[in-house]
């Protein structure tokens, strides 16, 4: 284990020169936590030698990304960077196989028909209306509205072994994880288009109710509320990027 | 008065938190909330079981209760914490407070629990 001062060294020496050597060491001296990665989701779906090479390429990236400047301990920093790609791996691989091909298609064409006969009603309409729009059953049309957005990391968010020694876990400041949190959010705010934008300030920083920015951006009370759940989603993604 | 109900146990390792999804938006429906209300719910359940999960070990198990108590669909649920220190992020309450019109997640004594409530806006179309 290289000590922080020659660490610190490394980082520097691989800045100003792109040093292989500087960069080979770091990335050697953190091999263990990118396996401790690795080893919290086995057995999901995903070969031990895929969860690897995705594991050691993002600390390799995380090496490349990493400013000292910022105030972060590295091991923080490469943490999440492993851990978000292979979230992401998992999302793009193994979890598109979860909801079957017929659910989906089923799940897509709901959602058009929400959308017309939203319109055509002037209001959300209901599980029957929608199953007698898509000629569906009732049934199937709850099915296809649960599995849509069905992609989040929900399965991800554990180790996948509870009693392992949790090393690389240990070194994130949770204090650290919560400010940054709503920096990222609030970043993500500030990234939205102009609307979305405005209705999640008057959400959260005016905290107004859904009718009363419906009101003020003169929008209806159901267009907000598909606006802001839009947003969470999106913001969900990103955050678990 | 409850009406219809439903109680699922799944272990910490499993990926049912669709069933859990499934059985909000069922009972909901059933319910009459409309699409936009099924769907904050969906979105609040898979949160709040997301949480609720997170400190959870594989072989532990999950409880997860759903009802229709008067014109709502109410979510209760507990798991045994194995690690994490059950922190909530901002974007969870963010969402729990946008959705649903209650919602209470808490973390002692080595437990985690949620509870949520949907209450339906209107009159249920027929």
């Amino acid at each position: 284990m290289i000590d922080p001062e020659r660490r610190a060294r490394l980082f520097d020496e691989f800045a100003q020169t792109g040093s292989e050597a500087a960069r080979n060491a770091i990335v050697e001296d953190h091999l263990g936590l990118a396996e401790f990665f690795a080893r919290r989701y086995r057995n999901r779906g995903v070969s031990d030698d895929d969860l690897r090479q995705v594991s050691r390429l993002a600390l390799v990236q995380a090496v490349d990304r990493f400013d000292p400047g910022h105030g972060v301990e590295f091991s923080t920093f490469a943490g999440r960077t492993i851990d978000g790609s292979l979230k992401r791996h998992f999302r793009d691989t193994a979890w598109a196989v979860r909801v079957p091909r017929s659910l989906q298609e089923l799940a897509v064409a709901v959602r058009r028909a929400s959308a017309e006969l939203s319109l055509e009603l002037g209001r959300a309409p209901t599980v029957d209306e929608l199953a007698e729009a898509t000629g569906r059953d009732a049934d199937l049309v709850i099915e296809a509205l649960s599995a849509d957005q069905a992609y989040r990391a929900d399965s991800l968010d554990q180790p996948d072994d509870a009693g392992a020694p949790r090393a690389g876990a240990a070194s994130v400041d949770p204090g650290f994880e919560r400010s940054e949190t709503r920096l990222v959010l609030r970043e993500m705010m500030n990234a939205m288009p102009e609307r979305e934008r405005r209705i999640l300030e008057l959400r959260f920083d005016e905290e107004l109710s859904q009718g009363e920015i419906a009101e003020r951006v003169g929008l209806s009370q159901m267009h907000v509320s598909r606006l802001l759940r839009r947003c969470f989603e999106q913001m969900r993604a990103e955050l678990e990027a | 008065m409850t009406t219809d109900s439903v109680r699922i146990a799944f272990p910490g390792g499993s990926r049912h938190l669709r069933l859990c999804r499934t059985a909000a938006v069922s009972l909901g429906a059933d319910l009459g909330l409309d699409v936009d209300e099924l769907d904050d719910l969906r979105l609040a359940v898979g949160e709040a079981i997301a949480w609720l999960r997170s400190g959870v070990a594989d072989d532990d198990e999950i409880i997860v209760g759903l009802a229709v108590v008067d014109d709502g669909v109410e979510v209760e649920g507990l798991a045994p914490t194995s690690s994490g220190d059950g922190q909530i992020d901002d974007l969870i309450e963010a969402i729990l407070g946008a959705t649903v019109d209650h919602h209470e997640l808490t973390a002692a004594d080595g437990e985690r629990r949620i509870r949520l409530r949907k209450t339906r806006s209107a009159e249920p179309v027929r």
